[in-house]
């Protein structure tokens, strides 16, 4: 098993792993809901006391996922059905901050999932971040680190150079990539076309990750919400807190989004446009997402952000 | 001349006073500050990125390449900026002293880059300097299976101290024979090993094994920092 996550994580960088560790959850899961969950997202629906665990899920199935949160964001359709009514709110207990080596749990009862690893008896943490326990499976969900491009993760790129075989962009990590002119538009794109027309140096895409090759990156500019943006404003977070500012099928950001009367894309490289009609709605937008990625450990945090909203709504 | 009392006033098992903070550098993907007194170390971590030029590579296990320097203004001479013959061998023995600590095997092909900088210096830098990069490590979201905790003890005048500052190491007997005996050591305080293991002077095999017995009580109370500051690097809702 060991041997196949390594090759998963650092041979394809896709979220392989990820998904056999969630069919493996299922698995037993299942046996107590008489064989539901199709897919993760039904699965996810039907158990409601994981429905804070969910925001955090989509860390680890990000490279899945990735569009259904943004794209939502994008197109601003209201699926929030994750956040919990007012009525039956439920407080969650803070989720534990595990230091590498931490003993995690004792006995065999246990199953080691991502971010930690078998010791004798004992499953000790590997990473540094929150500790989930999802029935026997234990796991560590990482809350700091790099972004590493995962293929269809879709991001928010600048043009940072034109060559004759297509566009250079940066993520803003050390990794860049590029558009080739195949993949650059639907349109078909003459030789020796003057490629400024279609983007120039300094502009901005919502792009999605084509290929993911040892030194660079490919991405393609073909699918639905990818497109260049014209203004708006970039807010910069750290990767691993993209999920959290999604929320569960989008409720974070769809909640920010409300409030806030802005536009927003969430790239998978924690670059993040907002478009509102003012500057200030989308400076409270900024705030907004600012406060996520400060406290995207607290629980119960879609409603504090709630309040938070509602409080600088009343001020203005 | 024997050595009764500390120079700073300090307990002989007692480590200076140790201030740890991570996240410190913004554009790194991990980093942490770490301080024994006037010793102040600061660590960035960047990557696991593929390793180039590709012969380095190896593919079954990544490479940590770490790189030590000290500010030209953190000693009371000017140090001369850059890699020298001191600063290459301390990377090369942090390197070794951090590998053992991060699940390599999960990045074939790849570089770890750490970059130390030792803002201040008064003994005892390359110690901080482990301190701070196993923080910077961690805070990366680099899987490990342990952390890194690291203080250096000696025998002074016969008498054997932890965490040497910089009088202490250059302590000399009236007859002006030096006789000051440094060994920086660094532990996997859960897995009770020893990762890094030098010494400077002399000493008796009976007295080392009592030197590193301090060793690792200091390390394990640097441990309980670091873990500390790792828990605590989250604030609280407000």
């Amino acid at each position: 098993m060991n041997m196949d996550r390594r090759k998963g994580s650092a041979r394809t960088g896709s979220g392989g792993p990820d998904r056999r560790e969630f069919r493996e959850f299922r698995e037993f899961k299942e046996e107590g809901h008489g064989g539901q969950g199709q897919s993760e997202h039904s699965f996810n629906s039907n158990n409601d006391s994981f429905e804070d665990s969910d925001a955090q899920d989509q860390i680890t199935r990000a490279g899945n996922d990735s569009f259904e949160g943004t794209g939502q964001g994008a197109q601003g359709s209201g699926r929030g059905e994750g956040s919990a009514g007012p009525g039956e709110e439920r407080k969650h207990e803070q989720r534990e901050i595990v230091v590498p080596g931490q003993v995690v749990a004792q006995g065999l009862d246990f199953l080691p999932g991502d971010g930690t690893m078998r010791e004798g008896q004992n499953i000790i943490s590997v990473k540094f971040g929150l500790l989930d326990h999802y029935g026997r499976l234990v796991k560590v969900i990482p809350i700091t680190g790099a972004y590493l491009p995962k293929r269809d993760d879709i991001v928010i790129g600048e043009v940072t150079d034109i060559t004759p075989v297509g566009w250079v962009i940066s993520l803003g990590v050390r990794i860049s990539g590029l558009l080739t002119l195949a993949e650059g538009s639907r349109e078909y794109i003459e030789k020796n076309a003057d490629l400024t027309r279609y983007y120039g140096v300094g502009d901005l895409l919502v792009t999605r990750v084509h290929a993911v090759k040892p030194r660079s990156v490919d991405f393609s500019m073909k699918g639905p919400g990818l497109r260049k943006l014209d203004e708006g404003l970039i807010v910069k977070v750290n990767p691993y807190k993209v999920p959290r500012i999604i929320g569960k099928a989008g409720s974070m950001v769809n909640l920010i989004k409300d409030v806030a009367n802005c536009n927003i894309v969430v790239g998978q490289n924690g670059f993040i446009w907002v478009k509102g009609k003012d500057i200030e709605s989308e400076l409270l937008a900024r705030d907004a997402i600012k406060k996520v990625e400060a406290f995207s450990h607290i629980p119960d945090l879609t409603e504090r952000i709630s309040d938070f909203l509602a409080k600088a709504r009343g001020r203005e | 001349m024997p050595y009764t009392k500390r120079f700073d006033g300090r307990k002989f098992d007692e480590t200076r006073k140790i201030e740890a903070k991570v996240g410190v550098i913004e554009k790194a993907d991990g980093s942490a500050y770490f301080a024994f007194g006037d010793t102040k170390a600061i660590a960035a971590v960047y990557g696991p990125r593929t390793l180039f030029p590709q012969h380095l590579q190896n593919p079954v296990k990544g490479r940590i390449r770490c790189n030590y320097d000290m500010m030209s203004f953190s000693v009371s001479e000017r140090k001369r900026p850059g890699p020298g013959r001191r600063g290459q061998e301390i990377s090369h023995v942090t390197e070794k002293a951090l590998e053992p600590a991060v699940k390599l095997d999960n990045f074939p092909n790849c570089v770890i880059e750490v970059y130390i900088l030792i803002l201040q210096a008064n003994a005892g830098t390359r110690t901080a300097g482990i301190n701070a990069a196993s923080l910077a490590l961690a805070h990366a979201g680099l899987p490990m299976i342990d952390l890194v905790s690291s203080v250096s003890v000696g025998k002074i005048g016969g008498k054997l101290c932890v965490d040497l500052i910089k009088e202490e190491e250059d302590f000399k007997e009236k007859n002006g024979e030096k006789s000051a005996t440094d060994i920086p050591v660094a532990f996997l305080p859960r897995l009770g090993k020893v990762s890094l293991l030098q010494l400077d002077g002399k000493i008796s095999s009976k007295e080392l094994s009592e030197a590193l017995e301090m060793a690792q009580e200091s390390c394990n109370k640097i441990y309980e920092v670091q873990k500390r500051t790792l828990k605590e690097a989250f604030k609280e809702w407000k």
